[in-house]
């Protein structure tokens, strides 16, 4: 027992010596570590000798400790991961519905929230401006009688999510892999009120701008004001969106008009919309340039110092999929040796080609059945089913590959100062007797 | 039976239309014994309805706007007590600079920020930097910057993420 404890204590006090403990020096887990590792789990680690190096197994990577948890009226117990801004991560496998539910959304702010709007919402106005011949300054009421209006399944994802898996740690919300959502919005396409205002050729880019105040109360800045280049804005699935599953959009997801650019990163979604500024350069507003939502192209050195300035923008987000039927830290009967899963995929403007998931490390993968999405941008349905060979700990890896071949990466891969497109496989420990 | 104010709004309105297309319906000399009151001309009866009406509707938008600027005030009094987790310095760790760091910290964000942050003292310093340029911080130099970046780097070093504790491990 004084093992087990000095063991667990070694990881929540000095985790990186615990690693080097842990882990031999060829990155091989020793005899020793490996047994204590075991007793530690109550549970031996049938695939122990098939464990990278180096990379611990899930349920000893991390300290222990309670992540504080969201308590909201209209919102399931998310995890909260900051009160101010108010950001909050839905657990992974709370994401098993087709449609992300309104109590399911991840919250993400970057400034202050709004005061809702307290007039009628049909009476919101939102302006496109800047490179156009007709500028426009439209209220909901004539955006819905005007446009035609459509209703979509779309992914909406943290440009930050996965974050917590980069080694060393970067700045920024450190989000699990549940940044994500698939809601049903119901809004008009963003190219049909682009076409309405008549864009110049000069039109290249878009700027956007909300009404939510920036962190510090000051308003004479933006919180965030992001922008993308033409041709994402003018795409089917690019919409101003009014509703959210049927629903006015709630109020922490920007009630009551928000953008919704889906497969790119969440920032571009801007809520609580009232401003378009098309532009023949890219946007320059807080959240771009430097190391905002930018990625490095020529790899640097992880937690090195750079200014991002021969970074690029993140476009479309990497692949990826969860498991959503069995929750991270799962104990099953003794005895159980079939696993029914299911979850998500879907791969930013991609689709997802395949899932695969390993129950011994990567060392062997099983296929699962993935289904098309819906529609564009939507995510997409993948089920299966796993055999353990004994009780004991498992992790059951999910590793997803996109329709160009490209599979999650057990690590985060290209380190950048602000965590952004980590897309490392998604591991869930569970425990078998 | 008790009346809404819509209804009884719609009420008043016709009793106050009938007695207006009384008043002026009554010729001048006429005795009131010969005032077997005549009906209302259709005209005024549509009139009175169409008042009416218009009088329900009216009460209806205000209900409808004071309904939604009650949800509004509600929701947003809801948000903002969501935002402020009501913190205190002890939140952090004791230590020289708690203060400071605590003041200049939480002008801007709450403390789950840098309670979930582990960083090198250089990476805490050029952090500074970065909430100025990108953030509108106060520039921070001189003594305050090094007992701010100093505390920072001494409580909350590169460490593992706190995310997926061990669940088998509580």
């Amino acid at each position: 027992m004084a093992r087990e404890r000095s063991l667990q204590e070694l990881y929540a006090q000095d985790p990186e010596r615990a690693d080097a403990l842990a882990f031999g020096r060829r990155g091989a887990l020793k005899g020793t570590a490996l047994a204590a590792m075991g007793a530690a789990l109550g549970a031996t680690i049938p695939f122990a000798a098939r464990m990278p190096g180096g990379l611990l197994p899930a349920a000893l990577a991390q300290t222990a400790g309670g992540t504080p948890t969201l308590r909201m009226d209209g919102k399931a117990p998310l995890i909260l991961l900051g009160e101010r801004p108010l950001v909050a991560e839905t657990p992974e496998a709370m994401l098993d519905d087709d449609v992300t539910p309104i109590d399911k959304f991840f919250i993400r702010n970057n400034g202050q929230i709004p005061e809702r709007f307290a007039a009628d919402p049909k009476t919101w106005r939102v302006k496109i401006e800047g490179e156009v011949n007709t500028p426009l300054d439209l209220t909901l009421g004539e955006l819905e009688s005007r446009f035609e209006v459509v209703t979509l399944r779309l992914q909406m994802e943290c440009g930050g999510n996965g974050r917590a898996a980069f080694a060393p740690e970067t700045r920024g919300n450190q989000w699990g892999n549940g940044a994500i959502s698939n809601g049903e919005w119901t809004g008009v396409r963003l190219r049909d009120v682009i076409r309405a205002a008549g864009p110049k050729d000069t039109a290249r880019f878009t700027g956007h701008f909300g009404a939510d105040p920036h962190l510090s109360g000051d308003t004479s800045r933006p919180a965030i004001s992001r922008g993308m280049p033409i041709a994402k804005a003018m795409e089917d699935t690019t919409l101003i969106a009014f509703r959210l599953n049927g629903q006015p959009i709630p109020q922490i997801h920007g009630y009551p008009l928000r953008l919704i650019t889906p497969g790119w990163p969440g920032s571009l979604s801007q809520k609580w919309l009232n401003r378009i500024v098309l532009r023949p350069t890219p946007h320059d507003g807080p959240g771009m340039g430097g190391t905002s939502y930018r990625v490095p192209v020529k790899p640097i050195v992880p937690g090195s110092s750079n200014n991002g300035a021969d970074f690029v923008d993140i476009a479309s987000m990497p692949v990826r999929g969860l498991l959503t039927n069995i929750a991270h830290g799962t104990r099953m009967p003794a005895g159980t040796r079939r696993l029914d899963l299911r979850g998500h995929a879907w791969a930013g403007d991609k689709t997802v080609r395949a899932v695969h998931v390993s129950t011994d490390f990567g060392a062997s993968w099983a296929e699962m059945r993935v289904n098309e999405a819906p529609n564009r941008h939507a995510w997409q349905r993948w089920q299966g089913a796993v055999e353990l060979p004994t009780d004991g700990y498992f992790e059951l890896w999910t590793r997803a590959t996109d329709s160009d071949g490209r599979m999650q990466p057990h690590a985060a891969a290209n380190w950048n100062p602000q965590g952004y497109a980590a897309n490392a496989m998604a591991r869930t420990a569970i425990l078998v007797g | 039976m008790s009346l809404s104010t819509t209804e009884k709004t719609a009420l008043g309105a016709i009793c106050a239309l009938g007695l207006l297309v009384l008043a002026f319906d009554y010729p001048a000399g006429r005795t009131p014994r010969q005032a077997e009151a005549p009906p209302p001309t259709p005209y005024a009866l549509a009139t009175a309805e169409a008042d009416a009406r218009a009088a329900t509707a009216r009460a209806e938008a205000d209900r409808a706007r004071s309904e939604r600027e009650a949800t509004a005030k509600a929701e947003t009094e809801r948000l903002a007590a969501v935002q402020n987790p009501g913190e205190t310095e002890d939140i952090l760790p004791a230590g020289h600079g708690r203060e400071e760091v605590f003041a200049r910290c939480t002008a801007c964000h709450s403390t789950a920020i840098i309670r979930r942050s582990g960083f090198s003292r250089d990476r805490w310093d050029e952090l500074m930097d970065w909430m100025t340029e990108k953030q509108g911080m106060a520039p921070l130099e001189g003594d305050i910057r090094t007992l701010v970046v100093d505390y920072l780097a001494q409580h909350f070093p590169p460490r593992r993420s706190p995310r997926n504790a061990n669940p088998f491990l509580n």
